[in-house]
């Protein structure tokens, strides 16, 4: 218990760190690959630090409280997942944020914010399925749906819902609005200032809501860790593939409608988990 | 006392209702209702401290209900039936005149045969042939409380209502003395329904229920409101039919009636389960799926929502669709480990997966509240269909924070179409700088059904937790994944746009609110918030002892706790449902951040961002558009018509509903 508190504490206190760094070099990469130059891989602290200086201005009170909720709801998801917590109520904790998050942009009367919103929730609808069935998955085969279970077993999981490792990578795509799902958040096809659900959030706000996100993305980088839990340096590798994989795809694509996504993406990665669970369901 | 505490729960209520109905005056009904409310309140409290009990059939209230409930039982269906005749529906008729037949047969020819059987036996032996008429087990008493409270809190709320619905309509003759005691009649009939052991009289409360809410749908007797009150009115009697049918079919295969008898009766076969029970077992179910307005039959219930918003709350939340789960979920010990139990859950999970596609296509807001709260019954019916300890204890929980939460967002609407005279969620954008308080509640109302750490989303957390045991399990948890991605889409898209104010500073404005109505709805949202923090206590005082006694297990051996409690809340193999910390955090999380936002200032007020061109007049936000004029900035809502239209997908919706119906019914034939 109080190792596991420490742990939680522990985690939570070095994940924005992470999360960040992880953005800065994924920015980097990213002009690599579009051959630029790109940031220093610290660019994204100090694009932070200079919006948690500005003076805040807001449209409404709802979209100050919304991203302290946000922001707090990723930092207690984040929390929870290095307690090793109950999966499903790590995703139900995320949620909050999520939800949060896009009725601060609906409590706003700008077109942008509000198709923006929308998208989001198409999104949410997109990758919450994929998630539940998931975390589902990994009960099925460990028995349990606390993650102490997960690092118990034996052999990865990978070996054994290898269709599910899938599953999670699309809904880790459209959960970080990595291109081709990054149609909640992009709204003019060509400059990208306005930024859908984010339009309206700015200045101290914003940051709060960008250090969430990179709360968001150490959080789903360990959910997949959970896949090779057997050993550090498996754990290690496979999230490293699994980011590039990421990078790599959000690089060579283009954004594509929310229809796309809820017919050619939601819906085969349905079968996938279905097959999957049928799988584990039949070994049983 | 139990007699007495049980006459307070069911005759009472009718009484009260009848001297509602005579009474012409307003000044004694409001008392009356008041009166009435409290008394069922406290009734069902005391009662719920003496579960378990039960009431034997041959001493005290139920010999003196016998002979009337069997009288009124051929007097109701003949009403029916004359309602039939009167409105010229052929349907309710057929279905009248069927159940009519069917009941002669069974009291006149088969029950009198069956009581010779236990005279011949030893005294000894007789005493212990005599069932109970009143069965007060955990399940029966949560249910009572569910009936008596909420219903009572709705029915206060009705005395402001009605006088504001009457006076908007400008009916010159009053038709609330019957209104009122069709609502007493209801809950009377519900409290029956929850306690009664007999399936006769079962059978007796649920027919009364089904007319209750035929003439409370039909109440402002426009042509939509009778068409859709004979809808409600003939899918119930075929549910009543159904009903009928199963116990023919019972009295003829088990010799008794009560479910106590029959359960014990199945418990002495070790463990082996007459297959033949399965065919009543079906129709039991299916008269539950008609009540509980489960796909195919949601038309019904949609369709009840011409009656004034009271009506709706009513049956949505505390009464008559509680009915259906409830016998489910009664029943679920009777038909576990078998076809029926997994089509069951299917069914179910069908519905909630469904009906929650049909809410993501709709803007109206009763409509939105009508199919959530049918997807939520398909979501309990599928926990009884898992039927696990720990399933059944997530369909309980479901039950009892669904009625909460939804009897308070039914009230809410209610306030609010009075207010700005819409139901459309459209129309509701920026409420809160109209109504700020109602918003609020509003908003709170649909945060409790979907987010952590309130009580609905406990259940459904239990739910899904549940169901990697149950057999099928790969579709049903596909269907209950995408149910709970739509929950939240159409949840949180309706709580987004009421909040919108053109203030910086966070601050509740004033709300005059009805001196019935608004008490009501801030003591459903205190209850809701309340309740969930004790979520455990109430799983280990009502759930628990409830679930403990459904599960079969062999002689001998003691059922295995559903969950335990401990780690901050609940925990089971599966899982830890630690309620209290996460309350607390979250509530500690939720405080700090309108603390702070508090402390932000009008200085920062700036108008939302229209690509540089935004200006407002008139407090109205817009840009300056052609010809340097004003345009007001305008959104609405993806209601994704092409995905969940009513019209696009209700065709498939019904057609797959029948299609499982349908091997429900050829499974256990065969």
């Amino acid at each position: 218990m109080i190792v596991k508190l420490f742990f939680g504490i522990v985690g939570l206190a070095i994940a924005p760190f992470l999360g960040g760094l992880i953005s800065g070099l994924d920015r980097r990469i990213t002009a690599r690959m579009q051959s630029r130059f790109g940031p220093p891989v610290l660019q994204p602290f100090y694009d932070v630090l200079k919006l948690l200086g500005k003076t805040p201005s807001a449209v409404n009170a709802w979209l100050i409280l919304c991203s302290y909720f946000a922001l707090m709801s990723s930092a207690f998801a984040v929390f929870l997942f290095f307690y090793q917590a109950d999966l499903l109520l790590i995703f139900f904790v995320m949620t909050v944020g999520a939800v949060f998050q896009v009725m601060g942009a609906l409590s706003v009367n700008s077109p942008f914010s509000q198709t923006g919103a929308q998208r989001e929730l198409l999104q949410m609808l997109a990758y919450e399925p994929l998630l539940i069935i998931v975390f589902i998955g990994i009960a099925l085969k460990t028995g349990s749906f606390s993650i102490e279970s997960v690092y118990a077993q034996e052999s990865p999981l990978l070996y054994s819902m290898p269709l599910l490792f899938i599953a999670l990578g699309v809904a880790l795509t459209i959960k970080l609005r990595k291109s081709p799902f990054d149609i909640s958040a992009s709204h003019h096809g060509h400059q990208e200032i306005v930024r859908g659900v984010l339009t309206e959030y700015t200045g101290p706000q914003l940051a709060m809501l960008e250090i969430a996100h990179w709360l968001d993305v150490v959080l789903i980088l360990g959910l997949c860790s959970l896949f090779w839990a057997t050993s550090w340096v498996g754990m290690l590798i496979l999230i490293v593939i699994t980011y590039f994989v990421e990078m790599l795809i959000d690089n060579i694509t283009a954004r594509l409608t929310w229809k796309w996504m809820l017919e050619r993406v939601l819906l085969p990665s349905m079968v996938l988990c279905i097959l999957n669970l049928l799988w584990l369901y039949a070994l049983k | 006392m139990l007699d007495i505490l049980i006459f307070f729960c069911i005759i009472f209520p009718v009484i009260a209702g009848g001297v509602a109905f005579l009474d012409k005056g307003n000044s004694l009904q409001k008392r009356l209702l008041r009166v009435s409310g409290i008394v069922l309140v406290i009734a069902s409290v005391l009662l719920a401290f003496y579960a378990p009990a039960t009431l034997s059939s041959s001493s005290g209230l139920a010999p003196a209900m016998k002979t009337p409930i069997i009288v009124l039982d051929f007097a109701l269906l003949a009403l029916i039936f004359y309602i039939g005749f009167r409105r010229r529906h052929n349907l309710i008729m057929m279905l009248a005149a069927a159940q009519f037949a069917g009941m002669l047969i069974l009291e006149w020819v088969m029950l009198p045969g069956a009581q010779v059987a236990p005279a011949a036996g030893e005294a000894a032996k007789a005493a212990a042939v005599v069932p109970p008429a009143f069965v007060l087990d955990s399940l029966a008493a949560t249910m009572v409380l569910i009936v008596s409270v909420i219903g009572s809190l709705i029915a206060w709320y009705a005395i402001g209502y009605m006088k504001e619905h009457e006076e908007h309509l400008q009916l010159g003759n009053s038709a609330q003395p019957r209104f009122f005691a069709v609502i007493l009649l209801f809950l009377g009939a519900m409290n029956g329904l929850a306690l009664a052991d007999d399936l006769t009289w079962v059978y007796f409360f649920w027919e009364v229920t089904t007319l209750c809410s035929f003439l409370l749908i039909g109440h402002d007797d426009t042509a939509e409101a009778n068409k859709n009150a004979e809808r409600a009115l003939w899918m119930n009697m075929a549910g009543g039919l159904a009903f009928v049918v199963a116990l023919l079919y019972l009295q003829q295969a088990v010799g008794t009636l009560s479910i106590t008898f029959i359960a014990e009766k199945m418990r002495g076969a070790e463990g082996l389960r007459p297959t033949l029970l399965l065919i009543p077992m079906v129709a039991l179910c299916f008269a539950g799926f008609t009540k509980s307005a489960q796909a195919p039959f949601q038309s019904w219930l949609t369709g009840a929502m011409v009656a004034p918003t009271p009506v709706s709350a009513l049956l949505h939340s505390s009464t008559m669709v509680k009915a259906g789960v409830y016998l489910v979920l009664r029943l679920a010990p009777l038909y576990a480990a078998s076809y029926v139990s997994t089509l069951v859950a299917i069914c179910g999970a069908f519905t909630f997966i469904a009906m929650a596609a049909l809410a993501a296509g709709q803007s109206n807001g009763k409509k939105i509240l009508a199919y959530s709260t049918i997807s939520n019954l398909g979501l309990i019916i599928a926990c009884a269909g898992i039927n696990t300890a720990a399933s059944l204890a997530a369909g309980m929980m479901l039950l009892i924070f669904h009625a909460v939460s939804k009897a308070l967002l039914f009230l809410c609407v209610g306030s609010i179409e009075q207010k700005i005279g819409s139901r459309d969620i459209e129309d509701m954008r920026g409420l809160f700088s109209v109504m700020p308080r109602t918003a609020l509640l509003t908003t709170f109302g649909i945060i409790t059904m979907m987010l952590p750490p309130f009580g609905m989303l406990l259940a459904k957390w239990m739910a899904l937790e549940s169901a990697v045991e149950a057999s099928a399990m790969p579709i049903l948890v596909a269907m209950l994944a995408l149910g709970s991605g739509l929950t939240v889409l159409f949840w949180a898209r309706w709580a987004g746009i009421m909040l919108g104010s053109a203030n910086a500073r966070l601050s509740v404005g004033s709300e005059t609110m009805d001196t019935f109505m608004g008490p009501v709805l801030r003591a459903l949202a205190w209850g809701a918030a309340i309740f969930s923090f004790f979520a455990p206590i109430i799983y280990i005082w009502l759930v628990e002892p409830a679930v403990h006694g459904m599960v079969f297990t062999a002689a001998g051996a003691e059922n295995p706790l559903a969950y335990v409690p401990g780690s901050g809340g609940l925990a089971n193999s599966y899982g830890v449902f630690a309620v209290y910390p996460i309350y607390l955090l979250l509530g500690l999380g939720f405080w700090y951040a309108w603390r702070e936002t508090k402390k932000h200032g009008e200085p920062g007020l700036t108008l939302p961002y229209l690509s540089g061109l935004q200006t407002s007049q008139d407090d109205k936000v817009g840009f300056i558009g052609p010809m340097k004029g004003f345009v007001e900035a305008k959104s609405g809502n993806y209601y994704l018509s092409t995905f969940f239209g009513e019209d696009r997908i209700s065709k498939t919706v019904n057609t797959v509903a029948i299609a499982l119906l349908v091997m429900l019914l050829g499974g256990v034939l065969q």
